[in-house]
């Protein structure tokens, strides 16, 4: 090592050593510390935000809407097997048409909800679109095979073969094209919302544990400072740096706090509102449906194999238990509670409803074969009846779980409200504090 | 140079801090067939036109193709085929010997307990194929009595049976490729499985046979994955609503079943859920 070498590094020692040179280091330390503790919070609350926008504001509310399009789209086609099958009752035809238009306004509207919340998903509104063009063919189909009928004037339960055939190609155009995607929408908002969720709550865990540690640290700094202070200077207290040291242990616990809560109503919000409200939305799809798959085995006595399959197949979705017929699956659910299906796990209304519902489908298939008129008469003044139970209870329990789920969300929301202006603010002034105590101290060397 | 003991354990922890953005979650999620460089998918070995095996070892078919199809869209490069029995393929995914299955695996409520499924990427109707000059079947009824080949591991038998309350005298065979033979030597009156079965045996001797055109099942074609991966299952559904939406699914059916006329679904199937 040179001479001047020598000199040099003794130099830099006496600049690092001397007391405005030490006074400067901790306080840029401490401002440092206070970035970090900045960007801690700031990108947990961004994290905390997207969560709950994406969940509560986005797929989460999506699944109700597309639940509603399916709902009204099955109940549409439902009562158009209705009013077809009633026949030349006037009364009764006017009643179920009446319900088709309420059902079709709802589409309407469910479609238009879906399709802005579908937003920058390209696939998602090519679905939303397909179906919005589907439901017109659909619409000129139904009103042929109503005027048909009307002209035709037949007896409950007996349409002629021109009408079914128009009937056929409504119904396959429902079932097999607009209420599948109307389904698989419900479904992929579904999964966006597991797959966000999953991934915020490891993003807030992570987060807050990074608060955490920056605020410890700027805590350390900060009494650190004010150790050196106090034994330099025989001060006791820097009422500056004593009050950023305050601000800090606030900003932190706030801040961990907010998280925390955001984080926690989040998970109620998906485990004890979203969940069920998406399974008690399908179990109301698919009991719509197979209402319907009754409707169309008594108007369509050709297709009445396939419409009793999928009936059993929907059945054993909604409640599930290892049989392969109609009669061994009435016999089962009478007998024993569903471990598997959407009722699933444990007695329930809405599962003794669904009992009703079976018991009248039971004796409607009975008849069936023996008196179709008799069959068609007891599927209006029983059948329907206990189905509309069945569906009101499952339409009430969606709502109380959504209530959950919005109620949560917003809880969640106001946790995070007000921070994106406070944070920068409180940073601002905690820097500028620190600045405060130091410089007082500073000036005694010049 | 002296420091005191609090500047360095809190530099120490400012350090952590600074650096805890950064280290990410390292941790291993439940196997997915997402993201999985090689795919191993489970077709049939023996059914023409859906999945066959070549005498070179490679496979043909529509769910050969629809396999490829999705592996592609969940990101894979490579494609393995395994040859699947009806009978293995609910103890080929359990055991993770393969990724996927596609091989016209309907989605039953009991499998369902088993085995995840994506899709259905299909929903077949069960038909009934005679031989080309037996007049006497025109429907599910006129089963009765009649001697119907039951194919080991499949379930369509049942749904006559048992599900309609159909007395039939079952002859058991390994695959539908000997209930199509037996069907031709006469050893079995009739053969009843999904249509697009049947459509590919009588695409071998269009003569030999004839389909009833008879559709009283819904059978819902799902892709099989193992039982915990619901992530894998919600991208294959993405995969196939792409397949629907991009006409591949519609080129596919036509190319495969277009020569046997029977009715396909050009639209996408309403989906199972995953979970």
């Amino acid at each position: 090592m040179t001479a001047t070498r020598v000199r040099e590094v003794a130099r830099r020692r006496v600049v690092t050593r001397t007391v405005p040179a030490r006074l400067r280091i901790g306080a840029v330390l401490a401002a440092v510390a206070v970035l970090a503790l900045f960007l801690a919070v700031r990108s947990g609350l961004g994290n905390g935000r997207d969560g709950l926008r994406v969940v509560g504001h986005d797929a989460g509310p999506q699944v109700v809407h597309t639940g509603d399009l399916y709902y009204a789209l099955s109940d549409m086609d439902g009562q158009l097997a209705s009013a077809l099958l009633g026949g030349d009752d006037p009364a009764g035809r006017e009643a179920y048409l009446h319900l088709y238009d309420q059902r079709r306004g709802e589409a309407d509207r469910a479609v238009l909800e879906a399709f802005d919340i579908a937003g920058k998903d390209p696939a998602g509104r090519l679905t939303v679109q397909s179906v919005l063009d589907g439901l017109g063919r659909y619409e000129r189909l139904a009103s042929r095979a109503l005027v048909l009928d009307e002209q035709s004037k037949h007896p409950p339960g007996v349409a002629p073969k021109q009408v079914l055939e128009l009937y056929r190609q409504a119904t396959d155009l429902m079932r097999l094209d607009l209420l599948p995607k109307a389904y698989n929408l419900t479904l992929e908002s579904a999964a966006i919302v597991r797959e966000t969720y999953a991934a915020e709550r490891s993003n807030v865990t992570r987060a807050r544990i990074a608060v955490g540690v920056t605020g410890v640290a700027l805590l350390g700094v900060l009494v650190a400072l004010q150790l050196y202070l106090t034994r330099r200077f025989r001060r006791i207290v820097n009422p500056a740096l004593a009050l950023t040291t305050v601000l800090a242990l606030a900003l932190t616990v706030t801040a961990e706090l907010a998280l925390g809560s955001a984080a926690s109503h989040l998970r109620e919000a998906k485990i004890d509102g979203f969940d069920s409200t998406l399974a008690y939305t399908r179990a109301r799809a698919i009991s719509n449906s197979a209402a319907g798959d009754q409707t169309r085995y008594l108007l369509d006595p050709e297709r009445a194999d396939t419409y009793e399959q999928v009936y059993l197949d929907k059945l054993q979705a909604i409640a599930f238990y290892d049989v392969g017929s109609l009669p061994k699956y009435a016999q089962n659910l009478a007998a024993a509670d569903p471990k598997l299906g959407f009722l699933g796990g444990g007695p329930s209304v809405a599962l003794d409803r669904f009992r009703d519902v079976e018991k009248s489908d039971t004796e409607l298939r009975r008849l069936a074969p023996r008196d179709r008129a008799a069959a068609v008469r007891f599927r209006t003044v029983n059948a329907a009846p206990a189905f509309a139970i069945y569906d009101d209870e499952l339409g009430k329990l969606i709502s109380q779980r959504n209530a959950v789920f919005r109620r949560e969300i917003r809880k969640g929301d106001d946790a995070l409200d007000g921070w994106h202006r406070g944070l920068p603010v409180t940073a601002a002034v905690l820097i500028v504090l620190i600045a405060l105590g130091v410089r007082p101290r500073l000036a005694e060397f010049r | 140079m002296r420091k005191t003991p609090s500047h360095r354990a809190g530099r120490a922890l400012l350090a952590v801090a600074l650096l805890l953005p950064f280290t990410g979650c390292a941790g291993e999620g439940p196997r997915s067939v997402k993201g999985k460089h090689t795919l191993r998918v489970g077709v049939k070995y023996d059914q023409p036109g859906i999945g066959m095996r070549r005498p070179d070892g490679t496979f043909e078919g529509f769910d050969v193709e629809v396999a490829r199809y999705v592996a592609t869209k969940l990101g894979a490069k490579d494609v393995e085929f395994v040859g699947l029995t009806s009978g293995q393929r609910e103890d080929y995914l359990l055991h993770r010997k393969v990724d996927l299955v596609i091989a016209t695996y309907s989605i039953t409520a009991k499998r369902k307990t088993i085995v995840t499924y994506a899709g259905p990427y299909y929903v077949a109707h069960q038909d009934i194929m005679v031989r080309a000059d037996d007049t006497s079947v025109s429907g599910l009824r006129d089963l009765k009595d009649k001697r119907l080949c039951q194919s080991q591991g499949s379930n369509s038998v049942l749904r006559v049976t048992e599900e309609h309350g159909i007395p039939a005298t079952l002859v058991p065979a390994a695959s539908y490729g000997e209930c199509f033979t037996k069907l031709t030597a006469g050893q079995v009156d009739a053969v009843t499985t999904d249509d697009l079965i049947l459509a590919g045996f009588a695409l071998q001797q269009p003569k030999a046979v004839r389909l009833v055109n008879t559709k009283f099942t819904d059978e819902k074609w799902g892709i099989g994955l193992h039982r915990s991966d619901v992530r894998g299952c919600e991208e294959v559904n993405r995969a196939v609503t792409g397949m629907y939406q991009d006409g591949t699914a519609e080129r596919l059916l036509k190319r495969w079943f277009g020569p046997t006329g029977v009715e396909v679904t050009t639209t996408v199937p309403q989906f199972e859920g995953c979970s």
